[in-house]
């Protein structure tokens, strides 16, 4: 949803983003996680920097962005609090039940930060990626590995890319027509979420449905032309190297 | 002498039955030529999206046998949807590309075309449906009436010669609806065969010059449409405006209808 949101800005760093070879830069994305997952809180530090300048050169409206991420706020909470805070079940009267292990706030503050870089590093990744190019990518990237249909890989991708907002709109309708019947007096979770999960999921199965007879009426077959031309130039190559040696040094510190 | 226009689909004694035993199509028998306008209508369940999806082998008769251009469906159906373009009732879960142009390429690519092949016919079909400057839109963001003729893009994309459309006007505003007939309007000046099921003959009078009324999966009537239409009602479809007028005032029968006038949708 971020990414089909965010694409519509059109600062400089994101066409240059834009332009770089979609496998050159699905490649920087996984050596710069990679470099995230390993490094120490110095490591860290530089890598936020790097990911807080490319954020300040695509001009993302970070509050807004911010504003759909705040269940990630809630999952950060939980991690940090499982974390930092040990339970003892079978301590005596004379100590606490529940107490602060500052090691492990430590350590729950550095994966806390760890997912926020990641995160923050995937928005502006599919932000700059059209979902044709990563479909392209992912096809490319699948074709040394004998047994993995990449082809058909890359199709549920794009279909899935295509169908989340159809269904979420569904999802939006089945929740306010059930509203409108008055739902919200039952107090039981269980029964409302049952009564909003089985019609949906009737909804999208009956759409999945509709979907494969469309694409059968269309001649779909895995073997089709490939819509995009990878091209990779000298720049991208250079981007690449830069990176890892970035990050190599990160790990380093 | 009038040349006869050639046979573009031939359906004999077609019968289909469902899973659960119903019956969908009984002994359906028709002839369709190049370049015809066909209105086919009838009740909800009457057979009609049965017997449109017999025609490019989405579906296998029960006996019977469909051929397009003078070959059956079954012997080649590759052939049969390249030529004959199904647009669905639902064009929301017919869209596939993640773009308009994306989803224009679907087809063409399916039919492992170069790709300056598929930019020709995506831009030729796209234009073709007024959308050519929508080509980078998200799909989820056009109208209904967008996504109607999106779906037809998409189908022309492939070339066919026929195009079926399953209830187009179904859930369009006013406008919506006037895009989408201009489009077939347009499409069937421009030499396609249209074959399309409808509620509302009213829509379709004046362009198309067929109409098949369908009743419990057989066809009760078929003939010319200006004909056939007063007895759309024994068909439970509405019967047009035009006719109730008619016989409302039979003196004035000649006078010409607004109804009639489609003039201005080109």
């Amino acid at each position: 949803m971020i990414m089909t949101v965010y694409r519509e800005q059109d600062a400089e760093m994101i066409m240059r983003l834009e332009k770089m070879d979609i496998r050159f830069k699905m490649a920087c994305m996984a050596v710069l996680s990679m470099a995230v997952l390993k490094a120490d809180a110095m490591g860290l530090i530089f890598l936020s920097l790097l990911c807080l300048g490319l954020w300040i050169g695509v001009r993302f409206p970070i509050m807004t962005i911010l504003r759909h991420l705040r269940y990630l706020v809630l999952l950060l909470i939980i991690v940090f609090s499982a974390r930092a805070w040990t339970i003892s079940l079978f301590a005596g009267p004379e100590k606490a039940w529940i107490s602060l292990d500052p090691e492990g706030a430590i350590e729950g503050l550095l994966i806390c930060w760890r997912l926020v870089v990641l995160t923050f590093l995937g928005i502006l990744w599919t932000a700059t990626s059209s979902p044709s190019g990563i479909r392209t990518a992912v096809e490319w990237f699948c074709r040394p590995f004998p047994g993995l249909p990449g082809k058909q890989v890359a199709t549920m991708m794009s279909l899935m890319v295509r169908f989340l907002p159809v269904i979420v709109a569904q999802a939006r309708e089945t929740s306010a027509a059930q509203q409108c019947r008055c739902i919200q007096n039952r107090k039981n979770p269980l029964y409302r979420t049952v009564r909003f999960s089985i019609p949906l999921l009737c909804r999208t199965m009956e759409s999945a449905d509709r979907l494969a007879d469309a694409m059968e009426a269309r001649c779909y077959s895995p073997d089709r032309s490939r819509p995009l031309a990878l091209k990779s130039g000298r720049s991208d190559w250079l981007v690449l190297i830069g990176t890892t040696g970035f990050c190599a040094l990160m790990i380093g510190f | 002498m009038i040349p006869i226009p050639k046979p573009i689909l031939e359906i004999s004694h077609l019968s289909h039955r469902f899973s659960d035993g119903g019956l969908g199509l009984d002994n359906i028998c028709l002839t369709i030529a190049k370049g015809e306008f066909v209105v086919v209508a009838g009740h909800n369940g009457s057979g009609k999206t049965t017997l449109f999806r017999h025609l490019n082998g989405l579906l296998t008769p029960e006996s019977g046998d469909v051929k397009v251009d003078g070959i059956s469906v079954s012997a080649d159906v590759l052939r049969a949807r390249q030529m004959v373009g199904l647009v669905f009732q639902d064009a929301d879960s017919q869209i596939v590309g993640e773009t308009v142009y994306d989803d224009a390429a679907f087809g063409p690519e399916n039919l492992c075309l170069n790709p300056v092949e598929v930019k020709r016919r995506v831009t030729s079909a796209l234009s073709a449906v007024g959308m050519e400057h929508l080509a980078g839109q998200k799909p989820h963001r056009l109208s209904g009436g967008e996504k109607r003729r999106l779906a037809i893009a998409g189908i022309l994309a492939m070339e066919s010669q026929v195009l079926v459309l399953d209830e187009p006007f179904a859930n369009l505003d006013h406008a919506g609806m006037l895009q989408v007939l201009s489009r077939i309007a347009y499409l069937h000046r421009a030499g396609k065969t249209i074959i399309l099921s409808t509620h509302d003959l009213d829509k379709t009078l004046g362009l198309a010059g067929r109409l098949i009324l369908m009743k419990n999966g057989s066809i009760i009537r078929d003939g010319a449409f200006e004909i056939v239409m007063r007895d759309a009602e024994s068909a439970g479809v509405k019967m047009p405006c035009a006719c109730r007028l008619e016989a409302l005032y039979p003196d004035k029968g000649s006078r010409s209808d607004p109804c009639h006038d489609h003039d201005g949708l080109s």
